[in-house]
């Protein structure tokens, strides 16, 4: 990326090679978010069509005060947090395994790639499916198979389970990704630090420690900002598996902008939840745009 | 270490790679498996305590009634989830239409972006590359309304217009974002070659660049292409008929109108759904692994 200005030519062909996208993404990206900003402060209720008085932060007020919105600040936190250490923990174990060479390797890299692959709606429909509670195979499996309960749960309309019930499936969705982002960063580091640590003793843990986890580092930062992102945008499982619920308990900001807009069929509210939610979202945008190393860092071995 | 010690650890060690092997394996598979075991089932099947792990036999009446065949196994139900779900294979269609003209309006506008953004001196690029960028990861719910707004004024509700823009829209950033890099990538010197011989911006770019970026072109466009396929809140939002119903705004309407009841045709049609994507980066999974991998750096 040049900042310099060059020839008039080459100002004539960034300007007319760069200009449709950014204006298709204003039409369709920018300018949508700046009318959520407008609708934020209005008016805007689908039982009083035509009529959308400008109200200044009354959305705003009404939004932080309502109950819900508690309780989606404090799931979109715990739902977040849990996803972004679990993603991180499961794909720093698994990509271990798969960074070493044994038969079949290649192939399991692939296969981790499945959850990322297809499409998350249909997941959702599994998912649901598998923790039904009548006869769901997740209860079956409890009851039947690991005698762990001695009856049936409802994993989606127990308060106890609902928050890790659609916390599962997002970790499953996120760890192929990362596992391929830390395999990258293994092929990074040079093998002869490990050999010059094997020879001064270091045992496997301490050149683990001392080795491969300050290496990762730049790749940590950007699987935890990365995964922060996707927590906190993340719709599809609230929406398909619990709705919000049971009572609140796995309403996020998301959910809340969507309840919000078309439950209540207030637009209004709505976006100041919107505008609300994407503003701290851009807040890690920014990080994340900063950590993205600059030099290439590896390729991946398939 | 003694030599037996060390046989120990290299036992201990292949143990583990096993164990973990068997764990990735599960946790990666388990729901994919459940599903497609789920979808031959006769419906009244599934719906036992405890439930079969294992079909007795292989039965494809699921299948053979999203083929459009009558079925007497299904239970129950609401006829217009039926209706939704019999609708999969034209929907899988849609969104292969939606997904491929999204790709190409991408391939259009995208390529010279990303190629002026890699290598075009001008000022301001870098603030521009960050506007492109940035809209992709900010949460797509809260654009949902100004979008189903602005779709409505243009008239262009249930077409399937309307959700090639949105997911153009959406797929944009990342494409750029990804062959950026790869131009990026490819030596200056190549290129000046070329520019020394006569080479207009736009001839470096056809004729030297991108046939050398073809990987990164490929997984770029596998990208823009799944990223169509798998948005479904816009899709099922500014579509109210079948007629413009992608595959997830089905599988949407079929997960919300879902209970207990013929979810064997459900599994069957999920089944159909993850088809395209699967197949797609199997054949394509070198260049969609490194594109991936790219698309983290700068």
């Amino acid at each position: 990326m040049s900042e310099t200005s060059g020839t008039p030519s080459d100002t004539k062909f960034g300007i007319t090679s760069t200009l449709p996208t950014v204006a298709f993404l204003t039409v369709l990206s920018t300018a949508p978010l700046l009318y959520a900003f407008a609708l934020s402060f209005q008016k805007y209720k689908l039982t009083s069509p035509g009529q959308h008085p400008f109200i200044f932060l009354e959305n705003y007020a009404k939004v932080v005060t309502s109950y819900h919105f508690t309780a989606a600040i404090t799931n979109t936190l715990i739902f977040t947090v849990g996803a972004v250490v679990f993603v991180f923990l499961v794909s720093l174990v698994f990509s271990l395994v798969l960074n070493e060479r044994f038969r079949g390797c290649a192939w399991l890299r692939i296969l981790i790639l499945i959850p990322w692959a297809i499409p998350e709606m249909a997941s959702a429909l599994v998912w649901r499916w598998i923790y039904d509670s009548h006869f769901g195979v997740l209860n079956a499996i409890l009851v039947y198979v690991v005698p762990v309960f001695d009856s049936y749960q409802s994993w989606l309309g127990d308060p106890r389970y609902a928050m890790a019930a659609i916390l599962f499936p997002q970790i499953w969705k996120e760890v192929p990704l990362c596992v391929l982002l830390f395999l990258t960063g293994y092929s990074t580091i040079p093998q002869s630090l490990y050999e010059a640590a094997k020879i001064d003793g270091a045992n496997a843990f301490a050149r683990f420690k001392r080795i491969t986890i300050p290496m990762l580092k730049p790749i940590i930062q950007i699987v935890l900002v990365y995964e922060t992102i996707m927590g906190i945008a993340s719709f599809a499982y609230v929406y398909i598996l619990t709705g919000g619920g049971p009572a609140d308990a796995t309403t996020t900001l998301s959910w809340y902008t969507f309840m919000a807009s078309f439950s209540f069929a207030d637009f209004g509210q709505g976006a100041a939840i919107a505008v609300f939610m994407s503003v701290i979202s851009l807040i890690f945008i920014v990080l994340y745009f900063r950590l993205i190393p600059t030099r290439r860092f590896g390729a991946v071995g398939v | 270490m003694s030599v037996n010690s060390m046989k120990q650890a290299e036992t201990l060690k292949k143990t583990t790679l096993f164990i973990v092997s068997i764990l990735i394996i599960v946790f990666t598979l388990s729901p994919i498996v459940w599903m497609v075991i789920c979808s031959f089932i006769p419906d009244p099947d599934l719906y036992r305590t405890p439930p079969f792990f294992f079909p007795q036999k292989l039965y494809v009446g699921n299948y053979q009634f999203l083929w459009g065949q009558e079925l007497e196994e299904l239970t129950g139900g609401t006829p217009g989830v039926f209706a939704q779900a019999r609708n999969m294979l034209a929907s899988v269609g849609n969104s292969l239409i939606v997904g491929i003209s999204a790709t190409v309006i991408c391939m259009v506008l995208g390529i010279f972006s990303a190629y002026s953004f890699a290598r075009v001196p001008m000022r301001g690029s870098g603030k521009l590359l960050f506007y492109v960028f940035f809209s992709r990861l900010l949460p797509q719910v809260a654009i949902l309304v100004p979008i189903y707004i602005i779709i409505q004024a243009l008239r262009l509700l249930d077409t399937l217009l309307a959700i090639v823009l949105v997911h153009t829209a959406f797929a944009m950033p990342f494409f750029v974002w990804v062959l950026f890099v790869y131009f990026k990538s490819i030596p200056q010197s190549i290129e000046d070659a070329a520019r020394i011989d006569g080479c207009s911006r736009f001839q470096q770019l056809r004729k030297v660049t991108l046939p050398i970026s073809k990987p990164g072109l490929i997984a770029a466009s596998i990208f823009a292409f799944m990223t169509s396929y798998n948005e479904f809140l816009f899709a099922s939002t500014l579509s109210n008929t079948i007629v413009s119903r992608t595959a997830s705004a089905t599988l949407t309407a079929v997960a919300q109108g879902m209970g207990r009841y013929s979810v064997a045709l459900f599994m069957a049609c999920d089944v159909i759904a993850i088809l395209p994507p699967l197949a797609l980066v199997l054949v394509f999974r070198k260049q969609v692994m490194e594109g991936l991998v790219t698309a983290f750096r700068r």
